[in-house]
């Protein structure tokens, strides 16, 4: 086989590789299918997250950092997704807690839901809250 | 039509000059050397796997649990370390691929952590190929080509020009595949623009709910429903049209330029960035890069040495 079929018959092969994830519905890393942002986004929404409370009784947004650990929202949202669906919104709350601000007195671990239209312009867009665990930060 | 495949054959080992692959070398070792420090911290909270999931994907897909820090945080050291060589062409024949296999590895254990992350997927598949490739008979340190090895030179050859191509394939195939899963997944409801806006607003949604900051542009864009039609169309118009940056060389400009505009729109509307190709490195392997080379290290290296003749 001369050198140029031989190119041809491992470009081929590389190129069935990175399609094959397509061709078997089946994402992975790095061959992958690609979805990212490409299925059909509803304009409601439901996020789970950690909000503290003051010792004012007023509801704090939390930093993702306390949240998650993590700076990147993509593995934020995996994370607490994973530990309420698993059963952990407990453990998970605690943990929060332990990394909370001194001005916060309690945290929520919450599923809310959000019209994410209205959210992002501002305007009043929480539709439904459900808390999934309550904790004290203890100091 | 029977001359479509000894016209691909012919283009896929169209000769280039040594130093253009080696100049892809060199960026994406330093691209990706320079990732993972950024991204240091992620990496190592991926070691710890403190509060996630961990749901094997890839070449880790037949592990039952996750692996001790001080293995992934080895990894890392030794991926950074490998990294370095790689970029600089040293021992590269054991260096290239160890380099690849190891960030192969390395990026495959952080996107176990329950959430695949779609930011790394091409810079993995060019090192791959860089690594596996003759990237570094030229711009190595030392005097060049080493005399006992006579396959090595600095002139055009298509095993040059191969790694290139392939290269090339493989991001505007990535493309469309982004393309088709849109038209796979979303369908008309994708192309309407409202799963775009949508995807806009939930982004800042979500950042705002996990304590993060959205983009200050989310808010107004998703006023304008209206906009988000053409959005969505351009958008796939870009990713199911990639393959025309290969087939016409007047066509690759306008199409890197389109690309690198809806990854900045994305950047600046979602904050969701995707730093290999607005870093333009995605898309290096389809330019002369030893021209690029020449304009920013060869004026150097003229100057430096026009200074030294003035000095003697």
């Amino acid at each position: 086989m001369n050198r140029e079929r031989a190119r041809l018959l491992a470009t081929v092969v590389v190129l069935a590789a990175v399609v094959s994830p397509v061709l078997r519905d089946r994402d992975s890393f790095p061959l992958s299918t690609y979805p990212v942002y490409a299925d059909v986004r509803p304009r409601e929404a439901t996020f789970v997250t950690a909000v503290g409370i003051g010792f004012d009784g007023v509801e704090r947004r939390l930093p993702m950092a306390v949240i998650a650990r993590t700076d990147d929202p993509l593995i934020a949202d995996q994370r607490m997704r994973d530990a309420v669906a698993e059963g952990r919104a407990a453990s998970i709350c605690v943990s929060i807690a332990a990394r909370a601000p001194g001005d916060i007195l309690t945290v929520l671990v919450v599923s809310d839901r959000y019209d994410v239209v209205d959210a992002a312009a501002g305007r009043p867009a929480q539709l439904a809250r459900v808390i999934e665990a309550r904790c004290q930060v203890g100091r | 039509m029977s001359d479509v495949v000894p016209r691909f054959e012919e283009w896929l080992s169209s000769s280039a000059p040594a130093r253009r692959l080696a100049v892809f070398r060199i960026i994406t070792g330093l691209f990706v050397v320079g990732y993972l420090v950024i991204r240091l911290d992620a990496y190592l909270d991926a070691a710890e796997n403190g509060e996630g999931t961990f749901e094997p994907v890839g070449v880790w897909a037949w592990l039952d649990q996750p692996l001790s820090p001080v293995v992934v945080r080895g990894l890392l050291v030794a991926t950074l370390v490998a990294g370095l060589l790689y970029t600089a062409g040293i021992w590269f024949r054991a260096v290239g691929p160890a380099f690849a296999l190891s960030l192969l590895a390395l990026t495959t254990y952080r996107s176990s952590g329950g959430q695949i992350l779609y930011f790394e997927n091409l810079a993995v598949l060019h090192v791959l190929i860089v690594g596996c490739s003759p990237a570094a008979d030229a711009l190595t340190p030392g005097p060049g080509p080493r005399p006992g090895n006579p396959a090595a030179s600095s002139g055009d050859d298509g095993r040059y020009g191969w790694p290139l191509r392939l290269a090339s394939l493989v991001t505007v195939t990535t493309y469309v595949l982004a393309g088709v899963a849109k038209l796979r997944l979303g369908g008309s409801s994708w192309i309407d623009g409202d799963s775009l806006r949508n995807h806009v607003a939930f982004s800042a949604a979500r950042l705002e709910a996990l304590g993060g900051t959205p983009s200050p542009l989310a808010g107004p864009l998703s006023r304008f429903a209206w906009l988000f039609t053409p959005l969505a169309l351009g958008t796939l118009a870009i990713e199911l049209g990639a393959p025309l940056a290969l087939l016409r060389r007047r066509w690759r400009t306008p199409w890197v330029v389109a690309t690198w505009l809806l990854h900045a729109g994305i950047a600046a509307t979602m904050f969701v960035v995707f730093p290999y190709p607005l870093a333009l490195i995605a898309f290096a392997p389809m330019f002369d890069l030893e021209r690029l080379w020449d304009r920013v290290c060869g004026d150097r290296l003229a100057r430096r040495s026009q200074a030294k003749t003035t000095v003697l």
